[in-house]
């Protein structure tokens, strides 16, 4: 019997020996392992955005801002939601299925309230605030939204801001970004979003087993984003939106000896804060399918062959290589025969020097320039100008463009390089495109003397200068700039000079027409690049119509501006 | 006071206050106590199973040779009327109204059975296949009149005190192992015969995150109570998973999770040990006691107490099927109290008993 009972005993020691191996397993093994899980279990951080810094223009005019929208959400801890959902059906008109779908397919979590109507109207908003002691389980929830008050003025030079997608989330996630987070998308609000964005806060609580905040254990205040000051001038951008409005094309205006960017549209241009809002699905998918792609910045992101404006290239490079003077003169007899071929001009111009022959915009006199420097000639000063490559503008979705060259098309087309293509590279056709920007940069060096300057849009963040002008000397010798500058006036001056209807008896515009064919059986594309006044330059302008038949109507939208802008006095 | 003589008094009085103390930590909610009248109640309990104590231990335990086959008697009948006429809660018939009073007869089922069997395993020296009979007749009956209500646990707590005797009478512990090899083989039988709710939890203990919100969240939170509680604890009512009501059951069946989470380790090891030294000092006890009746009725109290204790203890655990056995002197519920108090009370007019001689 005594065994028996020392044997019950023993048995009950090794029991309780293994039960505190078994706790100590638990509690100091793993303990770490449960101590996160019970991390996991209690805390959840919840993000508060920051307010996005404002967009200003030069004269901190404001382009695009925050505005308060008021969302309305269900708690869902609240009891009686029923009696909720049947109000929010009432007021805002739809069925009560319709708000419960909604509450079902965006509720997240217990300890946050579910949104089921974004971006009410301010009056409704109001009217459900209003009631909230008697409706304990509707909150209207203030965010801030983006506005601009410009839409499409402004949209290809802005952007607008949505929540991060999958794709530019794995490129930003590194830097802090956060699914979920509003960010830039397009023009200076992706480019600058770093900038803008501030810092968001957040609060980190302690919840209960059904979710339910228990108390706040930590926050840190969201810091506002700096304001983005930019070297638009909204009233020129206004002057030239207007009259762009309505025909494809784009108008830049530039300070040429900065490279400021004082005004840049595009038409067709589409309402940004359709982007912004939840609301506007249709407005979305008619800027999306709209077969103009009115999404499309022409002034960055369009390329078109430079067609007569490359003139200006040209005779820059035969007379700083010495090719010409500005006393050598070719003979046009309105064409020019290469192996039995005709190659065009648009008149037979007689004897042409090199600033007539800019003026009248002489194909012949170029052609004949052009087998001079020949396509490496070309190439090389194409280049120096900064043909196909990226001007460096601080707009994400700028295009290269394409500036051939014999090596070029040996690789793209496994043919060798015959003159023909010498003459059409001479005139700005052929293989070469450039976009509208980087036709601007190379008249501004002209207007400026001779620098090669880097677009810019973006002056100051805060107080803090974030571009200043950077411009590469192209070692131009002042005479030849000199002769090519006379080219460009005449093309005004002169009776028969194909900007004629540019002539003001007081004022003096300079520039390069161009007409530049684009797909056969499609009207050609119009360009005008130029500068003015002439004799001090204050703005440097492209303007380009996509299809615009004829530089004709290039030259006749820039006239309407310039009228416009004397008459409002810039 | 006499500190050895009362021994079995204060280490029940000791695992008492711990209990209460722990008590009022778990009924904590968001930083107030919001159940301020369970925690009175279980003091007038503590009050009650005291003056049990007293009685218990001031009577000659002998006394209940005479009354323990009449207990056993009423505490049968009165399971039979539970399945008959029981209150229906959480999908058992364990409850019974009397005139507003309402307990749960399995309580009295396993006192009863204690002393019944104690007495009648005394009678014969010896064993005796005849004796084995009718002392298996005496657990069969109980044990299926309380799987059936259905409570599982409170009817498996019979088991251990059963072998415990037949170990203490002289049965081969070799005998007992082969026996439990062979009724192990007859499992897949019993499966069968299992409720939905009973597969779902032993599936549920194998695996609990096999349905981590369901049947297998409780184990899981309280598994994560004790381990994130890890070597010295998060300190006095300052569980995150009991204040954060996370644990569920945490003031029953799961308080020793609120324990090992606030107390660590090294408090729950303390806690473990002291009811180590109480089991210890019973079956002590029974090698002391100078008649059968004493030892037996020391045997089953102390293995009452290691049953109840270490499946509570492993079950919170996650070692064990959660089965609905409250820790002893600490889980909150006044019957399970007055019965712990009422062994503590035989083992010290036992122990009174052995000083004399």
């Amino acid at each position: 019997m005594p065994e028996g009972v020392r044997l019950v005993s023993r048995l009950s020691a090794i029991a309780w020996g293994l039960l505190i191996v078994g706790l100590w397993y638990l509690q100091v093994v793993r303990g770490d392992y449960y101590a996160r899980l019970s991390l996991r279990n209690f805390v959840r951080i919840v993000p508060v955005p920051a307010v996005r810094g404002d967009i200003l223009d030069r004269k901190f005019r404001v382009l695009a801002t925050s505005a308060q929208a008021f969302d309305l959400a269900v708690n869902p801890q609240a009891r009686d939601k029923e009696k909720a959902f049947a109000l929010i059906a009432k007021w805002m008109g739809i069925t009560k299925e319709e708000v419960k779908r909604r509450y079902r397919r965006n509720y997240v979590a217990p300890f946050l309230p579910v949104i089921v109507a974004r971006d009410l109207p301010k009056r409704l908003a109001f009217r459900f605030a209003e009631i909230r002691l008697l409706y304990p389980q509707i909150t209207i929830q203030v965010r801030p939204k983006r506005i601009y008050p410009y839409g499409p003025m402004t949209a290809h030079i802005l952007g607008y801001v949505r929540g991060l997608d999958r794709e530019r989330l794995q490129e930003l996630k590194d830097y802090g970004y956060r699914r979920g987070d509003r960010v830039g998308y397009m023009g200076v609000e992706e480019y600058y979003d770093a900038y803008l964005r501030g810092r968001p806060g957040w609060i980190k609580m302690a919840v209960d087993k059904l979710g339910r905040p228990v108390k706040v254990l930590e926050e840190r205040d969201p810091v506002k984003g700096e304001s983005l000051v930019l070297s638009i001038d909204l009233d020129l951008q206004f002057i030239a939106f207007s009259h762009l409005k309505g025909k494809v094309g784009t108008v830049i205006f530039a300070d040429p000896f900065s490279g400021e960017v004082l005004s840049m549209v595009s038409w067709p241009s589409y309402d940004d804060n359709v982007f912004v809002s939840d609301a506007s699905t249709a407005g979305r998918v008619e800027v999306l399918t709209n077969p103009l792609s009115p999404m499309l910045n022409r002034a960055i992101s369009g390329v078109y062959p430079p067609g007569s404006t490359f003139k200006i290239v040209v005779a820059l490079a035969g007379l700083d290589s010495g090719v010409i003077t500005p006393k050598t003169t070719f003979f046009c007899p309105g064409y020019m025969e290469l192996g039995g071929v005709r190659f065009g001009c648009t008149h037979a111009h007689g004897r042409e020097n090199v600033v007539s022959a800019l003026g009248h915009s002489c194909n012949v006199y170029f052609y004949n320039l052009g087998l001079k420097l020949g396509s490496d000639g070309l190439f090389l000063y194409g280049g120096r100008f900064g043909l196909g490559r990226e001007t460096g503008i601080d707009l994400p979705g700028e295009k290269r463009g394409l500036l051939p060259s014999k090596e070029w098309k040996r690789r793209r087309y496994r043919q060798p390089w015959y003159d023909g293509d010498t003459l059409n590279f001479s005139i700005g056709q052929g293989y070469i495109l450039a976009t509208p920007i980087q036709m601007l940069r190379v008249v501004s060096a002209v207007a400026n003397g001779g620098w090669l300057v880097k677009p810019f849009l973006g002056k100051y963040s805060g107080k803090v200068r974030i571009n200043s002008p950077e411009k590469r000397d192209l070692m131009l010798d002042k005479e030849n700039l000199d002769v090519v500058r006379l080219g460009l006036e005449s093309a005004i001056t002169l009776p028969d000079g194909t900007a004629r209807m540019l002539f003001y008896p007081d004022f003096r515009v300079a520039g390069k027409t161009g007409t530049a064919q684009s797909v056969p059986g499609k009207p050609a594309h119009g360009w005008f690049v130029g500068y003015f006044p002439a004799d001090a330059p204050r703005y440097a302008v492209a303007v380009l119509l996509e299809y615009g038949k004829s530089s004709y109507y290039a030259c006749q939208l820039l006239r309407e501006i310039i009228d416009d802008m004397r008459s409002r006095g810039l | 006071m006499n500190l050895r003589r009362y021994r079995f008094f204060w280490m029940a009085v000791l695992l008492n206050l711990i209990g209460l103390l722990v008590l009022y930590s778990a009924l904590q909610y968001r930083g107030k106590v919001v159940y301020q009248y369970l925690f009175e109640r279980q003091l007038m309990w503590m009050v009650v199973a005291w003056v049990v104590f007293w009685i218990t231990a001031s009577v000659d335990y002998h006394y209940w040779k005479g009354v323990a086959l009449v207990l056993y008697g009423i505490s049968i009948a009165l399971l039979v009327l539970v399945l008959l006429a029981g209150e229906v809660r959480y999908g058992a018939k364990r409850w019974l109204n009397l005139g507003g009073f309402v307990f749960q007869p399995s309580e009295l089922a396993k006192v009863s059975y204690l002393l019944a069997v104690s007495y009648v395993a005394s009678l014969k020296e010896r064993f005796s296949w005849r004796w084995f009979g009718v002392l298996l007749g005496m657990t069969a009956v109980p044990f299926a009149l309380i799987a059936k209500e259905p409570d599982l646990g409170t009817a498996l707590v019979l088991l251990p005190i059963f072998l415990s005797l037949l170990l203490v009478w002289g049965v081969r512990l070799r005998w007992l192992i082969v026996s439990g090899l062979v009724s192990s083989g007859l499992l897949p039988i019993a499966w069968h015969f299992l409720k939905d709710y009973q597969r779902k939890r032993i599936l549920v203990f194998l695996d609990p995150s096999r349905d981590p919100l369901g049947a297998g969240y409780t184990v899981l939170q309280s598994k994560i109570a004790i381990g994130s509680g890890g070597l010295w604890g998060k300190g006095y009512l300052s569980g995150t998973q009991n204040r954060f009501n996370f644990l569920p059951e945490r003031h029953t069946d799961f308080i020793f999770s609120v324990l090992a989470e606030e107390w660590g380790a090294v408090g729950a090891t303390l806690v473990i040990l002291l009811f180590a030294y109480l089991v210890a000092s019973a079956f002590d006890l029974a090698l002391r006691s100078r008649d059968r009746f004493g030892r037996f009725l020391s045997v089953s109290a102390g293995t009452y107490i290691f049953v109840h204790a270490f499946v509570n203890i492993a079950m919170t655990c996650g070692y064990l099927p959660v089965v609905g056995l409250p820790l002893p002197f600490v889980s909150y519920g006044g019957t399970s109290l007055v019965v712990c108090y009422f062994l503590v009370g035989l083992l010290q007019s036992i122990d009174r008993e052995v000083r004399r001689y």
